[in-house]
């Protein structure tokens, strides 16, 4: 196994498990994704070089997925996301506040909803998301700006009179 | 400062975006401004809930990365060449034959016409006026030299009747 596979190897383990929860997140079954997931890497051994030698090659990798899917998705629309209604079974104990959040995140544009989930699910920085999403940093900033003022006034309904709330 | 300056630095914050320098500064700030903190507690608060909502399992548990050799890699593969290394050096071999064999074979030299190394006399003015000068060659004089006979009938033309082409 040489070098530039070994380091390719280090990422899959890296990142394998968000790569893969990015696609659970996208398409129903498991094994779509899991599918889906090899064909990133299989993009990545292609372009190792470039994959290894990128800024953030972790954004690299989510940018390749990100591509992959679009293209499962041509091929074959997806059924809707797994987000968060029906993959989450609610607790009894849990903030009833939480499955208001979640409809929230669902009823966001897409591109708001993207940039959105990137950043929670897989902690990735402004500058790796926009990397990915080949857009402008500033875009990724008012994007997120917008969905999580959104989020707030879920949690934090703006009172009668408050100018604070938009 | 702006509302709407405070708003995003505070958004930042919450999302860690802020470089420390910025968030050591932007804590000072929110120290000795008690609303200001207050909404900062409460950007964080979204933001947290907002990550409790999105929590997702995804059964993380990855296949073992399959033993791939990358598009162009640079190590030999004797199992996969032998095949195109024996037809290669087949061919060498059968050319190499080929080209010595013409280069070294002398071409053999054809025997130069007896006819043609010797002068011929064959059709020298000598030899006619001899065989001219033999009596029994008369026969073969040209003939100009016999007594031509004009025969009655000739072959007709067109337009000429019978009649008038017998003589």
């Amino acid at each position: 196994m040489g070098k530039g596979q070994m380091d390719i190897a280090e990422l899959y383990r890296e990142t394998g498990p968000a790569i893969l929860a990015y696609f659970r997140q996208h398409r129903s079954t498991r094994s779509n994704a899991e599918d889906l997931l090899q064909e990133t890497f299989l993009r990545a051994l292609s372009y190792k070089d470039r994959v290894l030698s990128a800024a953030s090659p972790r954004a690299y990798i989510f940018g390749i997925a990100r591509h992959v899917r679009l293209g499962a998705m041509r091929e074959r629309p997806a059924p809707d996301e797994i987000l968060l209604l029906e993959s989450h079974q609610t607790v009894e104990t849990e903030d009833p506040r939480l499955h208001d959040l979640r409809e929230t995140i669902q009823q966001l544009q897409e591109p708001h909803r993207e940039t959105l989930l990137l950043k929670l699910r897989y902690e990735l920085s402004y500058e790796e998301t926009a990397a990915v999403l080949q857009i402008p940093i500033g875009t990724v900033r008012s994007r997120m700006h917008y969905a999580v003022a959104r989020l707030r006034r879920v949690l934090n309904p703006p009172k009668p009179g408050n100018n604070e709330a938009r | 400062m702006k509302p709407e300056s405070l708003e995003g630095l505070l958004i930042d914050r919450a999302l860690g975006e802020l470089s420390p320098e910025v968030t050591e500064l932007l804590d000072a700030y929110l120290q000795a401004n008690p609303a200001a903190a207050e909404q900062a507690a409460a950007w964080t608060e979204t933001w947290r809930g907002a990550v409790r909502a999105t929590a997702f399992d995804v059964e993380g548990r990855l296949q073992p990365l399959p033993k791939l050799k990358p598009r162009g890699s640079n190590t030999w593969n004797w199992r996969i060449r032998r095949g195109e290394l024996l037809r290669l050096a087949a061919c060498l071999i059968i050319g190499v034959t080929a080209a010595w064999g013409l280069f070294t074979a002398q071409p053999e030299k054809a025997p130069a016409p007896a006819v043609a190394s010797q002068p011929s006399k064959f059709w020298s003015v000598n030899r006619l006026k001899e065989i001219y000068s033999r009596p029994s060659a008369r026969k073969h004089r040209p003939m100009r030299h016999r007594l031509p006979w004009g025969s009655p009938l000739r072959i007709q033309k067109g337009g000429e009747s019978y009649g008038t082409s017998i003589r």
